[in-house]
């Protein structure tokens, strides 16, 4: 664990007249894995968008070890494994690894071995749009990590995975525990998350609420979105 | 799916902004006509009393002060055509030019040194008078300024001196300034091919945005049923209607604009046609004015009344709307690329209006004005009226791009409406 | 920068978006130079014929007069001396008239200068007499002659209006076409296809996220456009200049070619060169803005070529006005371009980038 301080401030943000952010705030503290949890369509999304400067804030500011990010900062600090449709379709996932690769000054080793680590190699040199679902996520996963930034976003990754690239990203993650960098996954797989990370980020109305949940993600979750899941055969719950 | 076509659209903000657009155009043209024309009776007005006032200077050939008798005529019905124009009177105006034009020497008080007489070769001054009189047999006010009766044979055919453009222009360029009267001038100067550009800026790719980008929307309607000769009739259905309903409801409001501006005009206004008819023989007496009334021989110079064209021109315009819808499918199941299907569409009509006219030029028989007024027959040498023949060519070549947009292309890998 | 241009390299080579420009370029230069051809060929016919009936009124007039006396009376000789202009104007009018049917230029420029220097002879004694025959009035004659006379001496043919088959001329045409305001916009929105591509879609968000500053995108498009539209511009003009050597006729036209008396067609050729870049910068930022501001694509096409149409076509301030400069000029290519007005241009441009550029800082993605 290494000290960082990443701080969202009194943020508000609404998309027209439909709020997403009301004065919302959130402190961390030190590197790691943190889970981002909420609802479909409740801004997880939304929120990586207003961290990366894709979207401005009405208000409020966000800030890494006390400066504001600026779209300077976000390029030197901060990776976004964002949805895969910001991939161009008609490029290769070389090309596009190439670019953030020239962008970043990221030396041939390093391509290499995070492109044998996610398995990526057989795919690499198709077009996009030949990819499946699973083969772009995993694309995508690659190029956010090669910048080696302090502050990896990771929207949904385990989307569309076969069970082995679920499995390769869940040790990737187990990994992330003992680096440097501070990594926010948001995910609906709240079992994997169980897994990888206690601390857990609720997106609650307009509002951030950061937990360490002892009891996992999910009994937390029914509580706070008031879903009386059903139990599963199995589960060893009564 | 005609409602799911019609909701896309709707979302996709395209009916709305075309009429808009197609509205501003047609606005704009009558804002234009109706200032163009205010300049042109002020300056006809001033070459008017230039003329009268050289008129009124003594003859120095004839030893005398005094004015001719005919001079003097001459001199009576300038002024008062010059007070018709500056009342801005169309009836009076009429009224004097008829008199001027069953005259043996035809005389506007702007048109400049012998030009009517000498200088104008196809039919002008025989059509000009034949205009006045059936404006004279029903009562109609003339257009302002009063000018000469042109045709597409005029700019080939006049000897007009260079000195003289400017009277010449003076003399022979009417202005649409109502209603009824702007659609008769889009007629004439491409304005089909005008509303067809703007129509297809937004519907110009309503096949092609299908397959946007790598995504192929039809591979979700195929799986509800729809195949692709019911999606491209259904297409064709909508495109139809839809720029049939957005042209007639610009000129709807533009008409409800003109009427409060400046009036719809009279439906019964002359519009100069060409029908077979006998020999003329021409009232004037410069040698060469009979050969001159008959230069479109076997065919004669005819009026007939714009509520006629204007429907004529209706059906010709549906009719071009039908083949625009099948082409555009047709063009957009050729080009995949989106962007430049609609480019395409675009630029298609626009095309017709810098080609040159020629019989192997296929835009010249979607000039409406050439068709209507049968002046396309002339052109093609023909006796008979080319009306229905234009109408019938038109209707099997858009069959044919409808046929050929049906037809099943050969695809590697399943296709998008294979 | 470097890498951004790397990337829309592969953009457009992927997409074989090259393929297509080189395509529409080469249908684009045809078309110019078969309508041009087919205008000319219209242009001729006309201008063959006008002399023709000129010279049967002429004729007409000539076989009225009686024989010429063998001693010519004092107060005779002005009008036998109109006479014999007469008949020299009938003879240049009917030999022009043949030239320009057979498509002999030369010759042609040879009669023509014939039939002004026989005007000119004929007003000596009825002043605009020729102007019946030819409807040109004295000062029109002279500035021909002029002008003609030095096509002569020099090897040139004359070009009657806005159209020619010569090389030089009718590419120069072509660039005045392409740099036409709503014909250009038209292009531009084609070949800023990448910008459109990007933000279109969700793919921009890839790039903005990936380049420190976002105005870097935009300078990166503006120049990858002002390169497109310089090789369609090369392949256009290539092809309409390749089929002009070939069948373009007899034509000779040289960078001297006087189109007015104070400007050449090399001068003429120069300007627009100038214009050019800045021309291409301006409206590629309009469309750039047009693709932040407008989502619809159809309603920006709209905007864009109405907005250019009027803003090149509205009767005001034609002199400083780049816009009107260059549109006008493709109806009228003979007259000057105010090269004055590539200041207001340059204005324009700069702030339209600094418009874009403050749309991209604030875009929300």
């Amino acid at each position: 664990m290494v000290k960082m301080n990443f701080e969202i401030k009194d943020l508000s943000f609404a998309y027209r007249r439909h709020p997403v952010f009301i004065e919302a705030n959130l402190t961390l503290m030190t590197s790691g894995v943190y889970g981002l949890v909420g609802p479909n369509g409740s801004g997880k999304s939304t929120l990586f968008n207003l961290i990366t400067g894709l979207l401005h804030p009405t208000q409020g500011a966000i800030t890494l070890d006390g400066t504001v990010l600026t779209p300077n900062l976000v390029f030197a600090n901060v990776a976004y494994a964002q949805d895969s449709s910001v991939l161009y379709p008609y490029l290769t996932g070389r090309d596009h690894i190439r670019f953030v690769a020239l962008q970043h000054h990221v030396a041939a080793a390093r391509i290499a071995a995070v492109s044998e680590q996610l398995e990526i190699t057989q795919f690499v040199d198709q077009r996009v749009s030949s990819l499946s679902q699973g083969q772009k996520q995993r694309l995508m996963i690659v190029l956010a990590l090669l910048p080696e930034a302090r502050l990896l976003l990771m929207d949904e990754p385990l989307n569309g995975l076969d069970p082995d690239s679920v499995m390769i990203i869940r040790n990737l993650l187990e990994d992330f525990k003992s680096t440097a960098q501070m990594v926010i996954v948001s995910s609906h797989n709240l079992d994997e998350l169980d897994k990888v990370t206690d601390q857990i980020i609720f997106k609650v109305d307009q509002g951030l609420q950061f937990e360490t949940v002892a009891d996992g993600a999910e009994a937390r979750y029914a509580e706070l979105y008031h879903h009386a899941r059903p139990v599963k055969a199995g589960d060893g719950h009564a | 799916m005609i409602r799911l076509e019609l909701t896309k659209l709707w979302r996709q903000n395209k009916i709305i902004p075309c009429i808009m657009l197609l509205l501003m155009l047609m606005v704009g043209s009558l804002e234009i006509s109706i200032f163009t024309q205010g300049q042109r009776l002020s300056d006809a007005v001033e070459t008017s009393e230039q003329t009268i006032k050289e008129l009124k200077q003594p003859n120095p050939f004839q030893g005398t002060k005094q004015l001719l008798p005919e001079t003097k005529s001459t001199i009576s019905l300038l002024d008062k055509q010059l007070v018709a124009l500056k009342r801005r009177d169309g009836t009076s105006l009429r009224e004097v030019g008829v008199k001027q034009f069953i005259q043996k020497w035809p005389m506007l008080s702007y048109s400049g040194d012998n030009i009517i007489d000498f200088n104008l070769h196809s039919g002008e001054v025989e059509a000009t008078r034949k205009e006045l009189v059936y404006l004279q047999h029903h009562q109609l006010p003339t257009m302002l300024p009063l000018t000469i009766r042109t045709n597409p044979q005029t700019a080939l055919t006049n000897n007009v001196p260079v000195f003289q453009d400017k009277v010449f222009q003076e003399l022979t360029q009417r202005f649409y300034v109502k209603g009824w009267e702007q659609i008769w001038l889009w007629s004439t100067i491409g304005g089909i091919m005008i509303a067809l550009a703007a129509i297809n800026i937004f519907l110009g790719d309503i096949l092609a945005n299908e397959r946007d980008s790598q995504n192929d929307h039809t591979t979700w309607l195929r799986l509800q049923h729809y195949g692709r000769v019911k999606m491209v009739l259904t297409k064709l259905g909508v495109h139809l209607v839809l720029s049939c309903l957005m042209l007639f409801t610009a000129l709807g409001i533009f008409l409800v604009y003109a009427w409060l501006r400046n009036g719809l005009g009279d439906l019964r206004y002359p519009v100069q046609a060409w029908a077979l008819g006998k020999k003329v023989v021409s009232p004037y007496l410069w040698l060469t004015a009979t050969a001159e009334a008959n230069y479109f021989a076997p065919l004669q110079i005819t009026f007939i009344p714009l509520a006629r064209y204007l429907g004529l021109l209706g059906i010709f315009g549906l009719v071009v709307l039908f083949l625009n819808s099948t082409l555009t499918l047709l063009i957009n199941r050729l080009v995949r690329m989106r962007l430049l299907a609609l480019l395409i569409m675009v630029a298609l009509p626009l095309l017709g209006l810098v080609l040159p006219v020629s019989i192997y030029n296929p835009y010249t028989y979607l000039n409406g004005d050439w068709v209507v007024s049968n002046y396309l027959g002339y052109f093609l040498s023909q006796r008979a009226a080319v009306y229905p023949w234009v109408i019938s060519g038109i209707g099997i070549a858009a069959i044919v791009c409808l046929v050929l947009a049906l037809i099943p292309l050969k695809r590697k890998q399943g296709g998008h409406f294979g | 920068m470097r890498n951004l241009a790397i990337l829309s390299w592969l953009r457009v080579k992927r997409r074989g978006f090259w393929l297509l420009i080189i395509g529409v370029a080469i249908v684009t230069g045809a078309a110019f130079f078969g309508v041009t051809k087919w205008q000319l060929a219209q242009e001729n016919s006309t201008i063959a014929a006008r002399l023709e009936r000129g010279s049967e009124e002429l004729g007409g007039q000539l076989r009225e007069i009686p024989p010429k006396p063998a001693k010519i009376p004092k107060h005779m000789i002005g009008y036998w001396h109109m006479i014999d202009a007469k008949e020299q104007l009938l003879v240049a009018m009917h030999r022009g008239s043949q030239a320009k049917t057979a498509g002999n230029e030369h010759d042609y420029t040879r009669w023509h200068v014939a039939m002004l220097e026989a005007s000119m002879q004929l007003d000596k004694y009825v002043p605009n007499g020729a102007a019946e025959f030819t409807t040109l009035d004295i000062q029109t004659i002279k500035r021909q002659l002029k002008r003609d006379r030095y096509l002569l001496a020099t090897g040139q043919t004359v070009i009657n209006s806005i159209y020619s088959l010569a090389p030089r001329a009718v590419l120069t045409r072509l660039f005045l076409f392409l740099l036409c305001p709503p014909i250009l916009i038209f292009l531009l929105l084609g070949l800023n296809w990448l910008w459109r591509d990007s933000f279109d879609t969700k793919t921009h968000q890839f790039l903005l996220l990936h380049v420190r500053q976002r105005s870097h995108v935009m300078w990166e498009n503006l120049v990858s456009t002002i390169v497109l539209m310089a090789l369609f511009s090369l392949i256009c003009g290539g092809t309409t200049g390749i089929l002009a050597i070939l069948f373009g006729g007899k034509e000779s036209v040289a960078w001297s070619y006087p189109l007015t008396p104070q400007t050449s067609l090399g001068v003429q050729a120069a300007i627009l060169a100038v214009f050019a870049a800045p021309i291409v910068w301006c409206l590629t930022a309009g469309v750039q803005a047009g693709t932040l501001l407008l989502h619809h694509i159809s309603t920006r096409i709209a905007v864009l070529v109405i907005v250019s149409a009027g803003i090149t076509f509205l009767p005001f301030g034609i002199s400083l006005n780049p816009f009107a400069q260059l549109g006008y000029r493709l109806l009228d290519w003979q007259q000057p371009l105010n090269i004055w007005a590539l200041v207001s241009l340059l204005i324009v441009a700069g702030s339209l980038t600094g418009v874009v550029n403050i749309f991209l800082n604030r875009r929300n993605a």
